[in-house]
C-alpha cells in the first residue's frame, strides 16, 4: 500500500532542503490545491506556504517537465530542483539531447509512478483527503477505483518500471506488463477505408485549441512549424519576412486542416514522445491522441529500435541515422 | 398562460409529426456528449443536470465554429465577383439544455443581433427554439446561482419543461414557440399553480460551490486592473483557448481567406480565442495583450464586468466547463472571489 | 437582409508613391465607385480593405469627405498592405464601412486646431486639416506639426508645400536627423512643437504616430497647458468584422471599431490602461 501522504512528506523534505542549501534557486513540483489535483508550481527559497504544500500523488496529472519550456525566460541560467514522475524524466532526457535545459543546471527528483488517476471520481475528496494505492487502484478515504476504471490509457500501456534520479521518491506497486497496445491493435484490424473513416471522424472533432502541443513537455519549439501564430514577428520583421511566414495548417477549422496539425504533430513527435498521455487528457473534444502518437512512436521503437528519452546522450531520433536503417519503414501499426 | 402537464410520449408525438423542424438534444455527457436529432437518439431526455451536459456548448448550433462569409472570384478582364453563400435554414428546436446553457442564448442574442447584427447569427436564431429543462444534479463546479441564475431560471428558454415521472410540465416563457406551445397545450392538460409550484420546487436546489454574487462584486473587480493577483492567476496557463472554446457564451471570432487557387476562394469566418496572442497581435507587431495574464484579465473581465456593464447581465452562466475542462486547473470563480474580495 | 460583411467592389483611380520604395514604403490609393466615393463618411472614420485572397485591413479614410472619392494612405506592413500596394490604376478593390466614431469637427469651429503627426500618423490626421482647409473661415486657424525619419519618408510634401504657399495653415516639418539641402526643422515632431509653443488658449489639439511619438506629444502637450479634453487621438488596434462583433479590439468595455478610435484625453483615462499610450 502506498501512502502517499508519506511520500508527499519525504519530497518535502528533500525539497526543503535542496532550496535550503542553495544548490538549486527554484524548485519545480506540484503543490495541493482547493482539490485533489496538484498543480504545477516554481517555489523558491522562501516561500513557505507554497513548500508546505508540496504534493505528490496519482492526482498530480501535470507535467512539471512542461514548466520548463513556458518559463525559459524566467529559469535561464538557474540551478533549478525539478520533481518529475516516470514519463517526466524522460522528457527531462529529451530536453536534455535537444539542448533545452543543461544537466549541471538540473537537480532531478524522481517520483515512482503507477499511474495516475481522475479527481472527478471521487467528488467528495478534498485536499486533506487520505490517499493511497495499490496494485489494483486507487483509495481516497477509503473509497476505491480500480486503475482501469479512470479510463488514462497512457497509464495503463506505461512501460516505465526503473527511475534514475538525483533522488528517488516512492516504490512501484503495479507490475507494468505491457506487450501490445489495444488502441493499435485495433487500429490494425480494421481495412484502409475504415481506418481513414475513424480518423476522419475525429479530425472534425479537433477544435485546434492547441491544448494539446501547449501542455506537451517535449513540444518546446519557440516558434512552432505547423502554425507560427505571431511568434516569428517582431517590430523588426520585415514585410517580405511576414509575407513568408509558413502556416501549414490554415487556422479555418476544416477536417482536412485539423489532420494536418494533428497528423504533422505526430511525425514531429517521432523518437520524442515519452508518452506521458497529458495531450490526450487535456483534449476538450475528447480525441485520442495517442492513437496517433502511438502509431509512429511503436514505429520508431519496432523498426528503428530507438525509445525516446532513453538515453540524454544519444543523438535525436530524427537527426540521426545508422547504416542499418532498413529501407522500409514496416507500414501499418503493429 | 397556466402551466401544461404532458407525458414525455405525448411530447415525442408532436415533436414527431413536426414537418419542418429539426428537434436537438444533448446527448451522452462530458467529451464524448454531443447533439443529436430526436429521430435518432429515438426518446426524449427525462432529466437534465451537471451530468447530462456535453463539454461542448449548444451556441455551435446556430454560430458554427466554420462559416463561409463570401466567395470570391478575380476574374481574367479585371473585374472581381463576390457572392454570399445562401444562409441554410433548417428551423431547429434545442430540447433539454439546462438553465446554464438555455441562458447562454440570451447573452448571445445581447452580444451579436443588437446595432449592426451578425448576420448569420441573426439568421439562424430567428428559426431556432429553446426548450430548456429545469436541472435536477449541480456539479462540484457548477455556479449558476452566484451568476443571476438557478436550477430552474428560465432566462434564454423559450419554453421551460419541468421533469415529473411520466410527464413534462411545460411552461411557455417567451411566446417565439407558440406554434409548438398551442399543439402542447391542445395535446396536454392545463396544471393549476398550486399544483405546479412543489414540482418546481424540487429542481430549486441549491449549489453550493463557488457562493459569490457576481453581481455584488463588479466595482471592486473594476478597482483591482492593474492588481499582481492576474500575475497569479495566470501562472500555470497555457494559453489553449479551451476556457473560450468550451464556454457557451463565448463567441469572438476571425475572419480570413482561404485561397482555393489563385483567382478563387473564400472568405470564412471561424471561431477564435482572446487567449492566443496573435488574437490582438497588430502586423506592426504592437500587441497589447502580449503577456499571458492580460489576456486571462480580458477573459474574466469580459464576462464579469465588461458585458455587465454594457447589457446590464453577466456574459458567465456558470456552467463550470471552464474551471472542468481547463488542462492546468485554473478556476475562474476562485479567481473572481479573490479579487472581488470575498474569499 | 444587407450583408455586413459583404465588400462593395471599387475602383483604384489612381495612385501615387509617396516614399521611397523599401520597406516602409507608402503609397496612397485613390478609390471611387462608379466615379464617386463609394460611401459618405465623417472626418476619422475607417474602412475595410479587401485584398482577395489575403484577407481585410482596417485603414483611415485618409481625407475629409468629398463625395467624389476616397483616399487611403498604405503603409507596406506585411500580406495585405503588400497585396494592395501590388494594385495600380485601373484595378479592383473591395472596400466596406465607413466604421468607427469621427473627430468632432463641428465642435471645434472657432478653435485653434493643432495637428501633431508623426511617420504615418499623418494619414487619418489628413481628415482633419482637409475639412478645416475647406472651411477655414469657420476655425481661428490651423498649425500643423509634422515629421518623419528622414525627407524621403515625408508623406503628402507636395501638399503641403502647397498649403504653405496658399498661406491657409501654418506648416512645420520636421525630420529626425539632418540631411543635406533640408532647411526646415531638424529633431523629433515633439521637438518642434517644444520650440514653437503652440497656445493652448482655445485650442484643440490632435495627435497620432507610433507609440513613442504620441506619448512623447500627450506630455508635452500636457507641459504646454492643454487639458484633457483639449487633446484627442486616434488608436491603432487589430479589427476584424469592424462593427463591434468578433470581440478583438475591445478596451474595456468599449470596442474600438464602433465607439473609437477616435478619443478624447478625458475619455481614453477612462479606459483600462491596455496598450494604450503613456498619459
Amino acid at each position: 500500500m502506498r501512502d502517499y501522504s508519506a511520500e508527499s512528506g519525504q519530497l518535502r523534505a528533500i525539497c526543503k532542503g535542496l532550496l535550503a542549501s542553495g544548490a538549486v534557486e527554484l524548485v519545480l513540483a506540484w503543490t495541493s490545491g482547493p482539490g485533489l489535483t496538484g498543480r504545477e508550481a516554481m517555489i523558491a527559497k522562501g516561500a513557505d506556504q507554497l513548500i508546505d504544500r508540496i504534493v505528490w500523488s496519482p492526482f498530480c496529472t501535470s507535467s512539471i517537465a512542461t514548466l520548463i519550456k513556458r518559463n525559459r525566460k524566467a529559469l535561464e541560467g538557474k540551478n533549478i530542483g525539478i520533481v518529475v514522475k516516470d514519463c517526466d524524466r524522460q522528457a527531462l532526457n529529451v530536453l536534455l539531447q535537444e539542448y533545452v535545459i543543461k544537466k549541471e543546471n538540473v537537480v532531478i527528483i524522481g517520483v515512482r509512478c503507477d499511474g495516475l488517476a481522475s479527481a472527478l471520481m471521487f467528488p467528495d475528496a478534498t485536499m486533506a483527503s487520505k490517499v493511497v494505492s495499490d496494485e489494483k487502484g486507487v483509495q481516497v478515504d477509503g473509497k476505491e477505483v480500480a486503475w482501469e476504471d479512470f479510463g488514462f490509457n497512457a497509464c495503463l500501456s506505461c512501460r516505465y518500471d526503473s527511475m534514475s534520479a538525483d533522488h528517488v521518491v516512492g516504490e512501484y506497486a503495479r507490475k507494468k506488463q505491457v506487450t501490445e497496445l489495444p488502441h493499435l491493435k485495433r487500429l490494425s484490424g480494421l481495412s484502409l477505408s475504415g481506418r481513414k473513416e475513424h480518423f476522419d471522424a475525429l479530425f472534425g472533432r479537433c477544435i485546434r485549441c492547441y491544448a494539446c502541443r501547449e501542455v506537451c513537455p517535449v513540444c518546446a519549439c519557440i516558434e512552432c512549424a505547423i502554425d507560427p501564430g505571431e511568434s516569428s514577428i517582431t517590430p523588426r520583421t520585415t514585410p517580405l519576412e511576414k509575407t513568408s511566414v509558413a502556416g501549414w495548417a490554415c487556422r479555418g477549422r476544416e477536417p482536412s486542416e485539423n489532420a494536418v496539425f494533428l497528423m504533422t504533430r505526430a511525425m514531429h513527435m517521432a523518437g520524442r514522445c515519452v508518452r506521458c498521455g497529458w495531450c490526450e487528457r487535456a483534449c476538450p473534444a475528447g480525441i485520442p491522441l495517442m492513437e496517433l502518437l502511438d502509431i509512429v512512436n511503436e514505429n520508431v521503437l519496432r523498426v528503428y529500435k530507438y525509445e525516446a528519452g532513453k538515453d540524454p546522450a544519444a543523438p535525436p531520433f530524427l537527426a540521426s541515422f545508422s547504416d542499418d536503417d532498413p529501407d522500409d519503414s514496416g507500414g501499418a501499426p503493429h | 398562460m397556466s402551466p401544461i402537464r404532458i407525458s414525455v410520449e405525448g411530447l415525442e408525438r408532436i415533436f414527431g409529426g413536426l414537418k419542418d423542424h429539426r428537434v436537438l438534444l444533448p446527448s451522452g455527457s462530458g467529451k464524448k456528449g454531443e447533439y443529436i436529432e430526436l429521430t435518432v437518439a429515438g426518446r426524449l431526455p427525462r432529466e437534465c443536470g451537471d451530468h447530462t451536459k456535453p463539454s461542448a456548448p449548444p451556441k455551435n448550433i446556430i454560430f458554427p465554429a466554420n462559416e463561409t462569409l463570401l466567395s470570391y472570384k478575380l476574374n481574367i478582364d479585371g473585374s472581381i465577383e463576390v457572392a454570399q453563400p445562401e444562409i441554410g435554414i433548417t428551423k431547429t428546436i434545442l430540447f433539454g439544455t439546462p438553465p446554464c446553457d438555455s441562458a447562454s442564448f440570451r447573452v448571445l442574442d445581447a452580444a451579436l443581433t443588437k446595432d449592426i447584427p451578425e448576420p448569420f447569427y441573426t439568421k439562424r436564431r430567428e428559426n431556432f427554439g429553446v426548450i430548456g429543462m429545469a436541472c435536477s444534479r449541480a456539479g462540484k463546479s457548477c455556479f449558476c446561482r452566484s451568476v443571476g441564475l438557478s436550477p430552474v431560471s428560465e432566462a434564454g428558454a423559450d419554453l421551460m419543461a419541468y421533469p415529473d415521472g411520466d410527464d413534462f410540465i411545460i411552461k411557455n416563457v417567451s411566446g417565439r414557440l407558440d406554434m409548438l406551445w398551442t399543439l402542447i397545450e391542445k395535446s396536454g392538460e392545463m396544471v393549476s399553480e398550486e399544483a405546479f409550484e412543489p414540482v418546481r420546487a424540487r429542481f430549486d436546489i441549491p449549489v453550493e460551490n463557488y457562493k459569490f454574487s457576481a453581481e455584488r462584486l463588479v466595482d471592486a473587480i473594476e478597482k483591482r486592473f492593474t492588481d499582481p493577483y492576474w500575475t497569479e492567476f495566470s501562472s500555470r496557463c497555457v494559453s489553449c483557448g479551451i476556457c473560450t472554446y468550451l464556454c457557451p457564451t463565448c463567441h469572438c471570432f476571425d475572419i480570413l481567406d482561404v485561397e482555393t487557387d489563385e483567382r478563387s476562394g473564400t472568405r470564412v469566418r471561424t471561431q477564435d480565442t482572446c487567449q492566443f496572442p496573435e488574437f490582438t497581435g497588430e502586423t506592426s507587431a504592437h500587441n497589447p495583450r502580449k503577456e499571458r495574464y492580460t489576456r486571462q484579465r480580458q477573459r474574466v473581465l469580459h464576462k464579469f464586468l465588461y458585458f455587465f456593464r454594457n447589457h446590464g447581465m453577466m456574459m458567465c452562466t456558470g456552467c463550470g466547463r471552464c474551471i472542468r475542462y481547463c488542462p492546468v486547473d485554473i478556476n475562474i470563480a476562485e479567481g473572481v472571489m479573490k479579487l472581488g474580495g470575498t474569499q | 437582409m444587407t450583408d455586413a460583411y459583404l465588400p462593395i467592389i471599387a475602383e483604384i483611380t489612381d495612385t501615387r508613391l509617396e516614399t521611397t520604395p523599401g520597406d516602409r514604403m507608402v503609397k496612397t490609393i485613390r478609390v471611387q465607385k462608379d466615379g464617386k466615393a463609394p460611401f459618405a463618411h465623417k472626418p476619422g472614420q475607417c474602412a475595410m480593405l479587401s485584398f482577395f485572397g489575403k484577407g481585410e485591413s482596417m485603414i483611415s479614410i485618409a481625407g475629409p469627405p468629398n463625395g467624389q472619392y476616397m483616399e487611403f494612405s498604405i503603409l507596406l506592413q506585411g500580406n495585405v498592405t503588400s497585396g494592395i500596394q501590388s494594385l495600380e490604376k485601373g484595378e479592383k478593390i473591395g472596400i466596406r464601412g465607413p466604421y468607427g466614431n469621427n473627430f468632432p469637427v463641428d465642435d471645434w469651429k472657432g478653435k485653434h486646431i493643432v495637428i501633431v503627426g508623426g511617420g504615418i500618423g499623418i494619414a487619418p490626421l489628413r481628415s482633419i486639416y482637409g475639412h478645416v482647409l475647406r472651411h477655414r473661415e469657420d476655425y481661428a486657424g490651423l498649425t500643423i506639426f509634422y515629421g518623419a525619419r528622414d525627407s524621403a519618408s515625408l508623406v503628402y510634401r507636395q501638399e503641403f508645400m502647397d498649403i504653405l504657399k496658399d498661406g491657409k495653415a501654418d506648416v512645420r516639418l520636421s525630420i529626425d536627423r539632418a540631411e543635406p539641402g533640408w532647411k526646415g526643422f531638424v529633431g523629433f515632431v515633439v521637438a518642434n512643437l517644444a520650440e514653437a509653443k503652440p497656445s493652448s488658449v482655445n485650442a484643440v489639439a490632435i495627435t497620432c504616430g507610433p507609440p513613442i511619438h504620441i506619448n512623447l506629444t500627450l506630455q508635452k502637450l500636457k507641459l504646454l497647458g492643454f487639458t484633457d479634453d483639449q487633446v484627442f487621438t486616434t488608436l491603432e488596434r487589430k479589427m476584424k468584422c469592424g462593427f463591434g462583433k468578433c470581440g478583438r479590439c475591445n478596451l474595456g468595455h468599449i470596442y474600438t471599431c464602433t465607439k473609437g478610435p477616435v478619443f478624447s484625453l478625458t475619455e481614453l483615462k477612462k479606459l483600462p490602461p491596455e496598450g494604450l499610450p503613456d498619459m
